[in-house]
């Protein structure tokens, strides 16, 4: 429970910028921290939850966080400058101050998830929420089976949290597969779409969880794919973004069906999405 | 609960009585302006039809404040931090609004389901709704537009009134019921005298004339129905004439989605909400340029779907009181009761 949230959700608390980290030429990370030590030690969230951020003056928008609960010492959020809000979250430096609200909205079944093998299939900005789910996953290695980490982006230049790759890649526990779009100069690993790399990589569906995200596009034919290597749809587990404004479930905007994103969502396997209309 | 008399001779006073206590709207009666508004002296339009706007905006203003920041710089040190003053402020002055239709005071009721529901409640319009009274007048000549009784709404509905109260015109005076302790306290006033049995019995017989003199449509399954008419091509059709203008969800008293926007003065600014609609395009875009909603057909069906699929899928109810603002205003004629009939037929 975070009472300051249930007594008026509408209202920001006021986190600080500890490191800005530029991840590519418009993906910066940043390190939040309360500016309360104990409110740090006891905030608490699932890897898959949200969080809205706002600079006052100009707006509010939905960020999945891309740290896990598991290591507290600040909270990550990658964001794409791509519009009015996230330009201006762009502009914070180091000792900043912004409005944060959070967490919000469901999370990974990281319960049901346990003793399977986990398959974490990332496109692009698509890569912030697994990043928190790979983390805890990482953290609590003794509950899971085996992890693979399929990862795209455009070019080289795209792909963020290098300073993990390091801690990844030297991981027994963990396949890191990267992939880009095109053949790119002195890239030697993998080159080809997502889906079409999953198909190459083949997990096998036994005893085992797929988790996607990526941009919607990517989403829609790494779902097909998953259910052609004969993953069932409660096996599939996507997190879906839209456009949200109240994170509470009260603005009508990120409806699909009778279900929220924001408050029924984001995370969703594709079961559930199978009994929603068509409106992604 | 008790039922009393009030004489119209008597209204003005109690008015005067009432603004003592409260912020007293009533339905304005300047031409060409039909709302619930603060500055109308008396009590003059109130028995024929609907105001145009609906009374929603009595708890769910279209624009409101819902906090102010202010950067605080430090002039004598530029190298510290600045830091950031957020308040909120949900005093709100208690209101009466005198008048209004049992149709949307009910809308209430459904907007309650989404604002008071779930795990996060809304402080704002639960503070507005805290603090209004609602003395309902029935509908003893519903409007050709009103299909209430098909939406499990009523000319005589109870819901959220506090007092609800039936034109006797024969009387020259309003029989008026309490329905809740404030209604009991503001009936125990001495502008309301007591009624006799032939009174009420009279009222009775009005609410059922009424009820009976309002066309019904059949919309048991309509939920499911639609669901099952989502990709149906019907909706090409049905939507071919709509302009996207949105007055049908300006003006529907349960339409409840709305928009959050920041306002900047130098270091100082407002964050508002205001009321928007699913019938805008930008409504659903998203940052990427990715629009679910992206073409006219699927925004004009999300609004059906909401109310008669969506939404009573979660709450047992629909999502319209059968006001019948948005037939009435509608600029090319469509008509929510057709666009339900057609589906039905599907």
């Amino acid at each position: 429970m975070n009472d300051q949230l249930h007594e008026n959700p509408y209202k920001p608390e006021t986190v600080r910028v500890k490191r800005v980290i530029n991840e590519t030429p418009n993906i910066k990370s940043f390190e939040l921290i309360f500016e309360n030590p104990d409110r740090m030690k006891t905030f608490f969230y699932m890897p898959g939850q949200v969080a809205q951020l706002s600079i006052y003056g100009f707006g509010e928008s939905t960020f999945g966080f891309a740290s896990s609960p598991t290591r507290k010492d600040h909270m990550l959020f990658s964001v794409m400058n791509i519009g009015e809000n996230t330009a201006a979250i762009h502009e914070l430096r180091e000792g900043d101050r912004l409005g944060f609200r959070g967490p919000l909205g469901n999370w990974f079944p990281v319960k049901e998830m346990k003793g399977k093998h986990i398959y974490i299939i990332g496109g692009g900005i698509g890569m912030a929420p697994l990043r928190s789910l790979l983390v805890y996953l990482l953290d609590n290695k003794k509950d899971y089976g085996s992890i693979q980490l399929l990862y795209g982006c455009k070019t080289p230049g795209d792909i963020c949290y290098l300073d993990d790759r390091k801690e990844w890649e030297c991981c027994d526990d963990l396949d890191v597969v990267l992939t880009i779009d095109n053949e790119y100069p002195g890239w030697d690993k993998r080159v080809g779409f997502v889906p079409a790399v999953l198909k190459e990589i083949a997990p096998n569906p036994k005893n085992s969880f797929a988790v996607t995200c990526g941009p919607p596009i990517m989403i829609k034919y790494v779902l097909e794919e998953l259910e052609k290597l004969g993953f069932k749809p409660e096996q599939i587990i996507t997190t879906l973004e839209k456009r949200m404004k109240c994170g509470i479930g009260k603005c009508g905007r990120c409806g699909i069906g009778n279900k929220y994103v924001c408050v029924d969502g984001p995370v969703f396997s594709l079961a559930q999405l199978k009994e929603l209309p068509n409106d992604l | 609960m008790g039922y009393k008399i009030l004489r119209k001779d008597n209204i003005d006073s109690l008015l005067r009585e009432l603004r003592s206590k409260y912020l007293v709207y009533l339905p304005s009666a300047q031409s060409g302006s039909t709302c619930l508004t603060s500055n109308e002296p008396s009590l003059l339009k109130a028995t024929s039809g609907n105001t145009r706007l609906s009374a929603k905006e009595m708890t769910f203003p279209q624009i409101e404040l819902l906090l102010a920041y202010e950067y605080k710089k430090n002039l004598e040190d530029p190298f510290k931090p600045t830091s950031i003053e957020v308040k909120t402020d949900l005093e709100y002055e208690k209101k009466l609004i005198f008048g209004a239709r049992p149709c949307d005071v009910k809308a209430i009721m459904l907007f309650d389901n989404v604002y008071s529901g779930g795990e996060f409640k809304d402080p704002y319009f639960n503070k507005r709704k805290e603090n209004a009274v609602f003395i309902t007048i029935g509908c003893a000549i519903p409007l050709a537009t009103c299909f209430c009784t098909s939406v499990g709404c009523g000319p005589f509905d109870e819901t959220c009134s506090d007092v609800i109260m039936t034109p006797l015109d024969e009387d020259n005076s309003f029989l008026a019921k309490s329905l809740s302790p404030v209604g009991e306290e503001i009936l125990s006033m001495n502008q309301f005298s007591t009624a006799d049995e032939k009174q009420i019995a009279r009222s009775e017989e009005m609410a059922k004339k009424a009820e009976a003199g309002i066309e019904r449509i059949d919309l048991s399954g309509i939920k499911e129905k639609l669901l099952a008419n989502f990709e149906d091509p019907i909706w090409e059709d049905l939507s071919s004439a709509c302009l996207n203008c949105g007055i049908c969800t300006y003006l529907c008293p349960t339409c409840h989605c709305f928009n959050i926007t920041d306002d900047r003065f130098g270091l100082a600014g407002e964050r508002i909400r205001s009321w928007d609609a699913c019938m805008f395009p930008p409504f659903t875009l998203e940052a990427s340029g990715h629009n679910p909603r992206s073409t006219r057909d699927k925004r004009f069906k999300n609004r059906f779907n909401h109310k008669f699929s969506y939404y009573p899928q979660n709450f047992n109810e629909f999502l319209c009181t059968g006001c019948g603002r948005c037939i009435a205003a509608c600029p090319v004629g469509i008509d929510i009761r057709e666009v339900l009939k057609r589906n039905m037929e599907r």
